[in-house]
């Protein structure tokens, strides 16, 4: 589209980027949060990016469960070599923050945005996205990430709380006035306790219209005395706002485009939101996922409101005056025909009991999470074949899978399907063979295995070993020696070379405070997942200097 | 169990603005939490705010300005010449990974490699070896205006259609200019795996791509074509690719040489008949291995399962498309999918591309029962396109099946999808948005089993 306004960039070059500056250091994690996500976008248009030349990312995206379940029906279903885990919120709201968390040794990248893991969201869609380094986003992103592993309001696999305890170790994380998640309560209340009211205050906000217009209004009636432009797909009419409609050919139809702009043409569906306040010249925007709905803005999200983030960013007179620009390209003062919009409260609902399910590949075994304190839950592994019972104890259950049932045949971490029998329906289930369980019967010595390849960044997709960078293949080298040595030893032996290696690695860290979080983060993790035998002197060993 | 975590509050405080005269940001050569730890003692204990227009002063704006990167979301620029309308190609490429794992169904000629080595030896940039590229392109637009006959023997050189084209009008002003699609982004990926060049968009000539380099010197001369390829170069890129059972192999060269060695007698034989059609060749693997099923052999059936099916649902949405320009009835195409599967079919064969014509219906049933009966669900694939097949040939209910077509499509394509069902569930409708010219037909995937003959026989491994 136009090259006056803001820049137009692929979704996937900030992290291409941060991959190649930083994409050697360990522990290397990527974690995504989603509304809808595509498996074939996915294996097309991300995992590429964070499996590249050896420094794979260990990926998991989180995801709304009532769409995945309707996306798994559409779409059908590609194995990735990733953790998908699906989020409930049994009060009546969606999962809807898009937020990337991309994480290489003391390294972070923020992504932030309206685009999902579709290809409408990875380029189809007119979507606007930021992304950051700033060690105050990546703090606020950090609690944000901690917030939703902890809060009883969501219903996910414990496991997650494990992954992103993993992900975000060594970070530090705190709230920060820039970054509003809905769980700290309504953007409403959030901008009032912080908004300083001022009578010359414009407000423009992009949004497509997922709501009815009742329900547009009242989401505008905190603004109301303000001035306030909606760009939105479909025209309303509010009084005390103007509304301009999404033109997705408008610029092909500017006689001045040139061909390469109209090679940057395509999107056609409106996606983006933000909210934009601006006095004199000053501007400052807020862009996340939230639309211009009740359930966004207004509604606790225990009284049925979504998950939500938006992240606030003070955008510079010149920068302010191309977003406008693009505004005024693309969105027309005028009735067009009207589109085909969702309407938010007729988002899709999780069918069926089961929260999350796991593969314990070695012993066939299956673990499932459910929503149901106790009771059965009822398998297969085809739809309208015949099913086996799990007993549900406590919310968890597992099962030895029968003999005839065709289980992946890679143990690497990814996912896979069953089919939940829900009274004569049959609902897809994500089956993944995580990088870490809640449910693991691993022994305390592969533990320690785990927080070295944690700490090493040692994850290679198909175990494939094709590192490329000279100090990972030394470091990898040393580690596999030295394991080699004590291999046939004893376990005390093997126990203290491990312990070694995981101090040498904390040792290497430069920043004082970083390897202190680390430290206190793998004797945290660490030790209460040890045989007892062992806890003590492995404690010993790891806090001596 | 759900992991403990603490998070710090902010503190709520009345507003508190940070001007010009506070201290700023400590500078980023401090470890990061130092700072954040700083900052907080700092800001926000007495009532840091952040919110709208009142924090935009000073070096909190100079902070974010310097820090945030916000754009618009780019539109996939592959999106445009997408023509996979119910996205099977995806798993069509893992099963072409395993196969020949780093090529692609453009790295079809040997001596591009030793060509874009010697061309990035002489470039200084990369315009200069795009330059470099046009003029061997004119030089074998040359060579073909002499000799007409001369593209089968030599082809897949990049512009040169377009250089004759340009040329017979008269308009050779600039030859790089000719063409849009280059050579050097088409083989890079590949010559990065050979370890002839490291990374980057114009990457360093690595030792063996100097090698490679001085051989493809050694022997050019000005009007020198592609298939002009010297012995010593031919040992070098077949040691590279895996086909040299000298050579040291890693794991991509190994799958390399036994795609290829599985396949040689194959393509022997059907080089001595004329040209190599992929589908041909997937032909005698129609049959799952015994042993092997995951080497070469075990891919190559898959192959052919999956192209069976990709056919089938390729074939049945042209043939939705082509609808469009009598009654756009979906439910005819149902009734004509009905009829074939009351009558007696057999699986057309793969050697060329399906068009939908008056016999597409009884194709697409042939090629679904072959591709139900051939699948197993040990293979891996997506068990969806599987789902739609037996629909229509063990449910038998074909209306459903063209239904579940175009809503893959749809979900598929989302709002850039070309064809959907109307308000009343059976007219075709064509969506506004979509510019694009409609499939009349479904083509057979090459599985980059093209690629590897043009090569093999450039490299003189067969005649």
């Amino acid at each position: 589209m136009s090259a006056r306004g803001l820049r137009w960039r692929k979704w996937g070059e900030p992290v291409e980027d941060f991959v190649r500056r930083h994409g050697t250091e360990g522990p290397r994690w990527a974690v995504l949060l989603t509304y809808d996500c595509a498996a074939t976008a996915v294996a097309r248009e991300v995992l590429p990016l964070l499996h590249k030349r050896g420094r794979a990312f260990k990926t998991l995206i989180l995801a709304d469960a009532g769409r995945m379940q309707q996306q798994l029906v559409d779409d059908g279903f590609t194995p990735l070599e990733c953790n998908i885990y699906n989020v409930r919120i049994p009060d009546g709201g969606v999962f809807h923050p898009k937020l990337l968390f991309l994480r290489a040794g003391r390294r972070c990248l923020i992504g932030f945005g309206s685009a999902n893991l579709t290809n409408g969201g990875l380029g189809q869609n007119f979507e606007l996205w930021g992304t950051t380094e700033d060690e105050e986003i990546v703090s606020a992103a950090t609690a944000f990430l901690r917030q939703i592993c902890a809060d009883r309001r969501l219903l996910m696999s414990a496991s997650v709380s494990h992954m992103v305890a993993e992900a975000t170790a060594g970070f530090e994380a705190s709230l920060s006035p820039r970054f509003w998640s809905s769980l700290m309560g309504t953007f409403h209340e959030y901008s009032d306790r912080h908004r300083a009211r001022s009578s010359g205050t414009r407000l423009t906000i992009i949004s497509p219209a997922y709501a009815s217009e009742k329900g547009m209004r009242d989401a505008l009636r905190p603004w109301s005395g303000m001035p306030i432009q909606v760009k939105t797909d479909n025209s309303q009419r509010i009084s005390g706002a103007s509304f301009h409609v999404f033109d997705p050919y408008a610029d092909r139809r500017d006689a001045s485009a040139t061909e390469d702009d109209s090679d940057q043409a395509g999107a056609t569906r409106l996606h983006a939101k933000a909210y934009l306040f601006e006095e004199r010249s000053r501007a400052s925007l807020w862009l996340g996922s939230a639309n211009l709905t009740m359930n966004a803005l207004r509604r606790p999200v225990s009284g049925g409101g979504n998950i939500e983030i938006l992240v606030q960013t003070d955008l510079p007179p010149q920068e302010a005056r191309r977003m406008h620009e693009d505004l005024d390209t693309w969105f027309k003062d005028r009735k067009l025909q009207k589109v085909e919009t969702i309407d938010e409260d007729d988002m899709p609902r999780p069918i069926g009991k089961i929260v999350a399910a796991e593969l314990e590949q070695k012993q066939r075994r299956l673990h499932i999470e459910a929503d149901l304190r106790h009771g059965e839950v009822f398998v297969s592994q085809q739809p309208n074949a015949a099913a086996i019972e799990i007993r549900i104890k406590n919310g968890v259950g597992s099962v030895r899978l029968p003999s005839n049932w065709q289980v992946p045949a890679t143990d690497a971490p990814s996912c896979w399907l069953v089919f939940e029998r829900v009274d004569r329906k049959f609902v897809a289930v994500l089956v993944n063979l995580p990088f870490m369980s809640a449910h693991s019967t691993r022994s305390g010595d592969g533990q320690l295995d785990d927080v070295l390849d944690e700490l090493w960044g040692n994850y290679h997709p198909r175990g494939e070993d094709c590192a490329e960078d000279e100090n990972e293949s030394v470091a990898q080298q040393e580690l596999d020696n030295r394991l080699d040595e004590v291999r046939h030893q004893g376990e005390l032996d093997r126990l203290a070379v491990k312990v070694a290696l995981i101090k040498k690695r904390l040792r290497s860290e430069a920043h004082a405070e970083y390897r202190e979080h680390l430290r206190e983060h793998v004797m945290k993790q660490l030790l209460p997942r040890l045989q007892p035998h062992v806890r003590d002197v492995v404690s010993r060993w790891l806090g001596e200097p | 169990m759900r992991a403990a975590f603490t998070v710090t509050p902010i503190a709520h405080a009345p507003n508190a603005q940070r001007t010009l005269h506070d201290e700023p940001d400590p500078p980023r050569t401090q470890p990061a939490h130092a700072r954040l730890a700083r900052r907080d003692a700092q800001e926000r204990a007495p009532g840091r705010m952040g919110f709208p227009i009142a924090s935009c002063t000073g070096t909190r704006m100079s902070l974010a300005q310097r820090s945030l990167d916000l754009f618009w979301v780019q539109a996939n620029p592959g999106r445009e010449i997408a023509v996979d309308a119910l996205g099977l190609a995806s798993q069509a490429d893992r099963i072409a990974d395993a196969l020949l794992p780093k090529m692609s169904v453009l790295t079809r000629r040997a001596r591009y490699l030793s060509f874009l080595c010697s061309a990035r030896k002489k470039s200084h940039s990369l315009p200069e070896l795009y330059r470099r590229e046009g003029l061997l392109a004119l030089a074998a637009a040359r060579v073909l205006e002499s000799d007409p006959q001369h593209h089968e023997l030599c082809p897949a050189v990049v512009g040169r259609r377009s250089t004759v084209e340009a040329r017979a009008t008269g308009r050779v002003s600039n030859a790089e200019r000719l063409y849009k699609r280059r050579a050097f982004p088409d083989y890079r990926a590949l010559m990065r795996n050979l370890g002839l060049i490291g990374s980057g968009t114009f990457p360093k000539l690595l030792p063996e791509g100097e090698r490679l380099a001085r051989a493809y010197a050694h022997h050019s001369r000005p009007s020198q074509c592609l298939c002009e390829i010297s012995s010593k170069e031919r040992t070098i890129i077949k040691q590279l690719l895996g086909f040299d059972e000298r050579a040291t192999p890693d794991v991509f060269r190994l799958c390399r040489r036994d795609t290829f060695r599985t396949l040689e007698p194959y393509i022997a034989l059907h080089a001595r008949n004329g040209v190599i059609y992929p589908g041909q060749l997937l032909a005698h693997f129609r049959d799952r291995p015994k042993r092997d099923r995951d080497g070469a052999r075990g891919s190559l059936h898959k192959a052919y399962v999956w192209e069976l099916a990709s056919l089938a649902l390729d074939l049945t949405f042209a043939i939705l498309a082509k609808r469009l320009h009598t009654d756009a009835d979906s439910n005819g195409v149902a009734s004509e999918l009905g009829r074939a599967l009351r009558s007696s079919s057999h699986s057309p064969g793969l050697e060329f591309a399906l068009s939908a014509d008056d016999d597409a219906a009884r194709n697409v049933v042939g090629l679904a029962r072959e591709a139900c009966r051939r699948y197993k669900e040990e293979m891996g694939f997506d068990p969806r396109p599987w789902w739609l097949l037996r629909m229509l040939v063990r449910d038998g209910d074909a209306k459903q099946f063209v239904r579940s077509v175009l809503a893959r499509h749809n979900s598929i394509k989302g709002g850039d999808a070309w064809i959907r069902l109307g308000a009343n569930d059976r007219r075709i409708e064509r969506l506004a948005a979509s510019a694009k010219l409609l499939p009349t037909g479904a083509e057979v995937r090459s599985y980059r089993l093209r690629a590897l003959s043009d090569l093999a026989r450039d490299l003189g491994m067969y005649r």
